[in-house]
């Protein structure tokens, strides 16, 4: 069995730590290039959201490597991604290839059935060995989480952006080749230590940014086109509010998740504008941003693919926050055709517009 | 004192308006029902709405607009869902924030949240607040809701005994009940297809049995409740032999339909059975286009007949 699964991000690194530790062979689909969108774009309904097409273009590119189990999650709606596995196997079946997909559907917290599902897919594998694997790649998704909001803390203030850009790449492959879970910490320390090594502007107060919107696009910088690290060139602070481990909870239904507390803030700032949840992360879109207004943040950027239903909803109601809390906010939609030029211009003009408020607000 | 109560024409109006209207009438309201869609209306809620919203959700807010001085109260639910275990799309359940946040000056919105995800009798815990709102009894509001629920299966059932022998060629025609029986948006499709000599059965012309049978089919339960009628229907129709061809409608920008019309056309394209179209309206669409294509399309079913 050789296992593949979509990229999202730095997913990768976890969960290929998860895959191998149990025993399997994994092969990862290449890193996401044009190529890649072409491919799912060409195979895709043509009106389903970016997601779904990445997906594709990533499976093609893994089952012509010699994948043939694919990994992907599940949902019980309303957002369509609870049904982009069972459209993606009629897509990757007409195209004739041969496969099995796993799909794990949200357990909705009941570790019976995840056990049962997981069983099905280990057979005889003792319930030890599942932990220990877990745990690490439990360790490494945490690690890669660490390392991005080190990088988005750190990239405005250096002189040299590029050279810290370098840095975090450097050790996001450090914690990929981590064999054990100490080293994994270590080698987060590690880069930190080097990163703050590095020159810095001196009296720099740079503008501070919120980044929400749908999580793919969030997570996965060929959709946005790198914007965490566009804008800590052009010297902004990026805050992300949604990360990997965010979404593996929320996946996994840890369903003590709905009662953190910083969910419940989200909840709660959002009411006076989306009382219900409504799908996908639209509504932590809309608390987010009122968070983010009341934490002194100078703008928000709001990230969705084309015609993503539930973020349309947020979109639709961020324009009145916007106006209440006096917080810029910028949407954007990325599907196959966004282009860089058009992208950084709409960013550039953004940022320009924030600290011409900032310096109003000084004078 | 009597509210009058405004009723958007547009989206799940099309599938409930019986049942809503005579609610309120029972609880004595007046109902304004807003006009049929026209092109100022279309043109007003595409002005309203994001640029990114689905045609029908624009058309909803066309509507609201229209709607929004003549009244005391707008019913716009929030309706997460209406059987056990589903959803409908998300948009249903941003629909209020949607309104609110985007037209201005709108009278007092009866939001209430109809979920019967769980269970099918919580409608009634939404039947009573909106009671609460209008100051109407437990019983009174009981009562109402019995005579709709009523009168939704008598439109059930005369929906189902709509079918005609007369034409010579029968079609299926798939599609949310909001695009294809909205005269504007569909363009008197239906209308269009008898006049060419055409009969047309839709899904709220299958008994729900027959849909509920079919889609038990599927590797994986449908979670979107119009969807899966609409994926049971068009499984329906491949298997008989008295269709003689499937039109699936579908607008712009509708999730759910990206991926279920995607299933619909692969599944047709693999058995072959009857010749499949599939149109996609919007705002832009014009009416010389879409004959065409219908007219091609009935020719080649015409060919294939003889």
């Amino acid at each position: 069995m050789k296992i593949t699964f979509p990229h999202m991000g730095t997913m990768a690194i976890p969960a290929k730590a998860l895959f191998e530790e149990l025993g399997f062979d994994v092969i990862l689909p290449p890193p996401i290039t044009k190529k890649t969108l072409d491919l799912g774009v060409k195979h895709s309904p043509e009106f389903a959201c970016l997601p779904l097409k990445m997906n594709v273009g990533n499976y093609i590119e893994a089952l012509e490597l010699g994948a043939d189990t694919i990994i992907m999650g599940g949902g019980v709606g309303p957002c369509r991604f609870g049904y982009y596995g069972e459209v993606q196997k009629e897509i990757l079946r007409d195209l004739g290839y041969e496969f099995e997909m796993i799909i794990f559907e949200p357990m909705q917290g009941r570790w019976k059935d995840f056990y049962k599902k997981v069983r099905s897919l280990l057979g005889k594998m003792s319930l030890l060995k599942l932990k220990s694997a877990w745990d690490k790649g439990w360790a490494k998704a945490k690690a890669v989480d660490r390392l991005d909001s080190l990088i988005n803390k750190t990239r405005p203030y250096l002189i040299d952006p590029k050279k810290g850009t370098q840095i975090y790449k450097e050790g996001l492959s450090l914690v990929d080749e981590s064999n054990d879970i100490k080293n994994i910490e270590k080698s987060v320390d590690l880069i930190e230590g080097r990163l703050n090594c590095l020159k810095r502007k001196k009296n720099f107060k740079p503008l501070k940014v919120g980044l929400v919107g749908e999580i793919y696009v969030v997570l996965e910088p060929f959709t946005n086109l790198n914007i965490e690290e566009k804008l800590g060139e052009l010297g902004v602070l990026v805050d992300r509010s949604i990360f990997l481990t965010d979404w593996i909870k929320e996946h996994m239904a840890l369903n003590l998740f709905r009662d953190l507390k910083h969910n419940r803030n989200v909840r709660e700032a959002a009411k006076p504008y989306l009382n219900h949840f409504v799908g996908g992360h639209g509504i932590e879109s809309v608390g987010e941003t009122v968070l983010y207004s009341r934490e002194g943040y100078d703008g928000v950027i709001h990230l969705l693919p084309f015609t993503c239903m539930p973020e349309i909803i947020a979109q639709s109601v961020l324009p009145t926050i916007s106006k209440e809390k006096d917080i810029p906010v910028l949407s954007l939609s990325v599907d196959e055709h966004t282009g860089d030029a058009g992208f950084v211009t709409r960013l550039e003009a953004f940022i320009d517009l924030l600290a011409r408020k900032k310096e109003e607000v000084v004078v | 004192m009597s509210f009058k109560i405004g009723i958007p024409k547009a989206l799940l109006y099309y599938k409930y308006y019986r049942g809503w209207n005579k609610f309120f009438e029972e609880l004595g309201c007046e109902v304004v029902n807003s006009d049929k869609s026209t092109k100022d209306i279309v043109d007003k809620g595409v002005s309203l709405s994001v640029d990114e919203a689905c045609f029908p959700v624009k058309l909803f807010l066309g509507h609201v607009d229209y709607l929004k001085d003549k009244v005391d109260y707008l019913f716009i639910p929030r309706v997460i869902s209406v059987q056990p275990r589903e959803y409908l799309c998300p948009k249903f359940m941003g629909l209020p924030d949607m309104v609110r946040h985007n037209i201005d000056r709108i009278p007092p919105i009866i939001d209430t949240t109809i979920n019967m995800r769980s269970r099918k009798r919580d409608l009634l815990k939404s039947a009573f607040e909106v009671g609460d709102i209008l100051g109407k009894g437990y019983i009174e509001v009981t009562k109402a809701l019995f005579k709709a629920l009523r009168e939704l299966r008598r439109y059930k059932k005369e929906m189902l005994d709509k079918s005609h022998d007369r034409f010579d060629y029968k079609i299926g025609l798939l599609g949310h009940e909001y695009i294809i029986y909205d005269p504007h948006v569909s363009m008197n499709l239906i209308k269009k297809l008898r006049k060419m000599g055409v009969d047309v059965i839709t899904s709220e012309m299958v008994d729900d049995q027959i849909l509920e049978e079919q889609a038990k089919g599927f590797s994986k339960d449908m979670f979107w409740t119009l969807s899966k009628s609409m994926l049971g229907s068009a499984y329906h129709f491949f298997e008989r032999d008295d269709i003689d061809g499937i039109i699936q409608l579908t607008a712009f920008g509708c999730g759910p339909d990206s991926l279920v019309g995607e299933m619909v056309e692969r599944e047709s394209k693999r058995r072959r059975s009857q010749p499949f179209i599939s149109l996609n309206l919007d705002e832009h669409t014009g009416e010389a286009g879409l004959v065409t294509r219908l007219e091609a399309f009935i020719d080649m079913i015409r060919w294939e007949g003889a």
